[in-house]
């Protein structure tokens, strides 16, 4: 196949046709391409003199091109007009908030099944500081620490603090033993003393005593919700600790499953620092 | 009485140019408009739209018959029954379209 006329102007004329390429419907481009390069390289065809670049005949072809834009316009406004399918699918401005309603509904009744939702909800109705932050143990192997002992030095060390208080936390699994039950492993989070009060949750540990707050869930579980359990002991390890409250699941964390929590004073908290 | 369902009462000069030019033999965009004088933006545009009110039919040149004369293969247009009639009621409409092409000058295919 031959093309005639000046090959830069060649490329100028379908670099025309393929900007008005880009407003043909994306299934009709195709063939609209390949019908304008035909259509052009009659147009050229008839308007060729011997290779060389003529102005009557370049001006003729450029207003040639510009007609793709009319045309590809056309096939747009065409194409909007017979646009059943798409009519259908979305339908009308009702049937879009109904389908909106409907989702949101699906979304909450989703929200009230996952436990990590669930946690977050209780973890909303406490009251927490803004900009707590919660140091975790780095020696524990089965939970991701929350920032390196290196960052907690540079931190602690630091006279210009970005904090007003540090607290500790360290998730154990500890076998857990009370009147007239076997023994049982429990999720057991050892704390510094400040660590309620940094969450803001109303626990206070009054002395070195240890004692032992509830979570909701391990509370229903292993103590049938008794509203009496405050002031009962039970055997952590082989240390007897008081339980002193039950508080939300999730309430200061949610990422660990933790069975209750146990306050301690801070000289006697397990952590590597 | 039963409706005209041809819509020749709404085909412009335009349209009713291109399908005569299509009935006379230039049954290609470039040949319609060198005969029709039109220029390309009006031209293809109102056969798309002859097309979608099947009026007109398009069909692509065979690629054996392109090569053999070294050029692209054509999108050919030719009327549709429809678009036959529709075009005799439009020459007595417009009493003078037949004589703006005469069919022996139509390209031979």
């Amino acid at each position: 196949m031959t093309h005639p006329g000046n090959p830069i102007a060649r490329a100028l004329d379908l670099g025309l046709i393929a900007g008005a390429w880009l407003f043909v419907p994306a299934g009709e481009r195709m063939e609209w391409w390949r019908e304008w390069r035909a259509e052009l390289w009659q147009a050229r065809h008839e308007h060729a003199c011997d290779g060389r670049v003529t102005w009557p005949s370049e001006r003729a072809l450029f207003s040639f091109c510009l007609g793709a834009y009319q045309d590809a316009l056309c096939l747009r406004r065409l194409e909007r007009r017979t646009r059943p399918a798409h009519r259908v699918r979305f339908g009308a401005a009702w049937q879009c908030v109904l389908l909106l309603v409907i989702l949101l509904g699906a979304s909450y009744a989703l929200s009230r099944v996952l436990p990590g939702v669930r946690a977050q909800q209780k973890l909303a109705r406490v009251s927490t500081r803004p900009g707590l932050v919660l140091i975790q143990d780095v020696n524990n192997e089965d939970s991701p620490a929350t920032i390196s002992s290196g960052q907690y030095r540079a931190w602690k060390d630091r006279k210009q603090e970005f904090f007003d208080d540090f607290a500790f936390y360290r998730v154990t699994r500890e076998n857990v033993r009370w009147p007239q039950h076997d023994d049982s492993g429990w999720g057991v989070a050892r704390a510094s003393s400040n660590f309620f009060s940094l969450v803001g949750l109303p626990v206070q540990p009054v002395s070195a005593e240890s004692r032992i707050v509830l979570s909701e869930s391990a509370w229903r579980k292993e103590f049938g919700a008794n509203p009496d359990i405050a002031g009962s002991e039970v055997l952590l390890g082989s240390r007897r600790v008081t339980i002193v409250g039950v508080v939300p699941d999730g309430a200061w964390l949610s990422m660990w499953d933790t069975d209750s929590r146990r306050s301690a004073r801070a000289v006697r908290c397990t952590c590597s620092w | 009485m039963a409706p005209d369902k041809t819509p020749d009462t709404r085909l412009s000069h335009t349209a009713a140019m291109i399908l005569q030019a299509l009935d006379a033999g230039f049954v290609y965009g470039f040949s319609i408009m060198e005969m029709t004088g039109l220029p390309s933006g009006t031209v293809y545009p109102a056969m798309r739209r002859l097309e979608r009110d099947d009026l007109i039919r398009s069909q692509w040149e065979k690629q054996s018959i392109a090569d053999a004369e070294q050029r692209p293969p054509r999108k050919y247009y030719k009327l549709t029954p429809a678009g036959r009639a529709t075009l005799e009621s439009s020459r007595k409409r417009y009493p003078l379209l037949e004589r703006l092409f005469p069919t022996d000058e139509a390209y031979k295919l």
